[in-house]
């Protein structure tokens, strides 16, 4: 019978002990929810809005000028690119981590062309007319430099799953530009929307060639200057300046790098993202070399460094929060345990002849009569009554 | 005498009269960020040289054999990516024995590989032995439209390069111009020029 009730006894406070760490677990997984909610959206404002590829960095030009002349051939170059790009970031991120640098270029145009190849023999079967169209460009997208650049910068120093949010952040990025260019060449170029006639008026043919997919790119460019100057002037000057030519690159001291990664981190908001903020991380533009490695290197850091500061400030905050939440809910619980853990000391004081009453007493009973015996104490969150 | 005359007539096309970087828009994006560092010109143009010549000759000679004749696009396609891929790797291996004993730094080799890597797989080079089996270019011409890509992308950076520096000093431009999208709108005229040059319809 003491067997039993002290079994039932612990078979309490280990129902106790999971109600108890039932809310920490949702309140983890929750937390890194959240976490990876706010990094998604940051990766990919950043990929698609302040680290364009196309717009910022001038890479991965060539499909997007000489066969984005229509928004069927658009789209499916983007599929496309979103296919390769995610499936040579999930190889580098899981496989080519412990690869020679100069082996692993090779295994990215490898890996490109593992989606490439059936892309191309679906294409020739089911839309024959746009293979033809797409020419011998779309073979070349597993070659892509932005594809090399994301697998070499971004893959290989992470995990699958941050790989795969930047894959898709990026092709976005890609995506958006070859979509909008496609849609404006298409439309001013052919008076058409999808093969369909939008109207008749006279056309400029010559925007189907690859110096009209420049202008259109030109002028998407500026308009993203444009944004930038609104939302941040100094941020869209310092583009502008560094765009221009490397020759006169200003070098940023390595202290006010860390002050401004500080600064932001310190203003981080997921929702208005502020590019100036991330200057230092973004001089990308022209001169943005694969030779200047180091530079990048010290620049994502800055931009982890922030995004782990801002995420940290993010969490303290739910942390906060959360924790009232959590105490609200967890206050008959903890109560519970409390009463137990006083009724179990106090059982000591228990003469012999009163431990026989109690045996012969059902469990339920003992906590009923503790109840009584406890005189109540006054609850400490009510309020003194003002004299 | 006849090989001689074909070969320079595809590399004179391939620079002049369809320039790959202009006409086609092939390894745009390396020569912006090359003319904006033109001290890497050099290296990079002779690298781009040598893949896309090589790559160009031995897929010409595969294209010869009666089995890759009859084969497909596609397999044409994988074909000529893995002779890239095999001939970067058989430079990479060189250069990595050649410079075992030299004495070169570390990051000076890691340097160079890089630039290997980044002018072998490259749209510029790729296309063309795309565009040498799709014109039938013969095994002169091959080797011809090889250099002429090396030259056609040492002209295109140039000639950005220059430009830049007149952009750069030129206060007239709008703000919002200013920067990368006043270069993509002079490439576009480099650009309309050369397409002039092929006898394509520019307007209407």
């Amino acid at each position: 019978m003491k067997k039993r009730d002290k079994k039932d006894k612990n078979e309490n406070i280990k129902k106790a002990n999971t109600i108890r760490e039932k809310p920490v677990k949702e309140k983890e997984q929750k937390e890194t929810s959240e976490n990876e909610a706010v990094s998604f959206k940051y990766e990919l404002f950043s990929e698609v809005i302040v680290k364009n590829p196309v717009l910022v960095s001038t890479i991965g030009l060539c499909p997007v000028v000489a066969i984005c002349t229509s928004l069927k051939s658009a789209v499916v170059l983007s599929i496309i690119t979103y296919f390769t790009m995610i499936f040579s970031q999930i190889i580098s991120a899981s496989v080519l981590k412990h690869c020679p640098q100069w082996a692993r270029v090779a295994l990215y145009a490898l890996s490109g062309m593992a989606i490439v190849a059936p892309s191309m023999l679906l294409l020739e079967n089911v839309l024959p007319e746009n293979m033809i169209a797409l020419g011998i460009y779309l073979p070349l997208l597993a070659v892509n430099p932005l594809i090399t650049r994301q697998c070499e910068r971004v893959a290989v120093k992470s995990t699958v799953k941050q790989a795969f949010v930047n894959a898709v952040s990026c092709s976005t990025g890609y995506a958006a530009v070859l979509i909008i260019t496609g849609f404006v060449r298409e439309l001013l170029g052919s008076g058409t929307l999808w093969d369909y006639r939008v109207f008749s008026f006279p056309t400029a043919t010559a925007l189907t060639n690859p110096f009209g997919g420049f202008i259109v790119i030109g002028f998407m460019a500026a308009i993203l200057r444009w944004y930038f100057k609104k939302i941040d002037p100094e941020y869209a000057e310092d583009l502008a300046v560094n765009s221009r030519s490397s020759i006169k690159k200003p070098k940023v001291k390595k202290s006010q790098k860390h002050k401004k990664a500080h600064v932001s981190s310190m203003t981080y908001e997921p929702q208005e993202y502020l590019p100036h903020q991330e200057e230092v991380t973004t001089q990308e533009s022209v001169q943005e070399e694969i030779p200047a490695e180091e530079s990048h290197q010290e620049d994502e850091q800055n931009l982890t460094e922030t995004f782990e500061q801002a995420l940290a400030e993010n969490t303290t905050h739910i942390d906060n929060s959360e924790e009232q939440i959590l105490e609200i809910q967890l206050e008959p619980q903890i109560k519970e345990i409390v009463q137990e853990e006083t009724k179990a000391n106090k059982k000591i004081e228990y003469t012999s002849k009163e431990l026989e009453d109690l045996m012969s007493k059902s469990l339920e009973d003992i906590i009923k009569d503790t109840i009584k015996e406890t005189p109540q104490e006054p609850d400490a969150d009510k309020e003194v009554p003002k004299q | 005498m006849n090989m001689i005359l074909q070969f320079f007539s595809a590399a004179l096309y391939i620079v002049f009269v369809q320039n790959l970087v202009f006409s086609g828009g092939y390894g745009a994006s390396e020569a912006i960020r090359t003319a904006a560092r033109p001290k890497q010109l050099a290296l990079f143009a002779v690298m781009i040289t040598y893949f896309s010549t090589t790559t160009s000759l031995l897929c010409r000679l595969i294209w010869l054999i009666p089995v890759f004749k009859t084969a497909g696009t596609t397999i044409a396609i994988v074909m000529f990516v893995l002779v890239l891929i095999v001939v970067y790797l058989i430079t990479a291996l060189i250069i990595l024995k050649m410079l075992k004993g030299a004495g070169w730094r570390q990051e000076e080799k890691d340097k160079l590989l890089r630039q290997a890597g980044v002018s072998a797989f490259n749209t510029i080079v790729l296309a063309v032995p795309f565009i040498s089996q799709r014109v039938a270019y013969t095994v002169s011409e091959s080797i011809g439209a090889g250099i002429g890509a090396g030259f056609a992308f040492i002209l295109a950076t140039l000639l950005i390069h220059e430009g830049m520096k007149k952009l750069e000093s030129n206060e007239e431009i709008p703000n919002c111009f200013k920067g990368t999208p006043a270069v993509f709108i002079y490439i576009a005229l480099l650009s309309m020029a050369f397409t002039g040059f092929s006898g394509k319809t520019l307007f209407f």
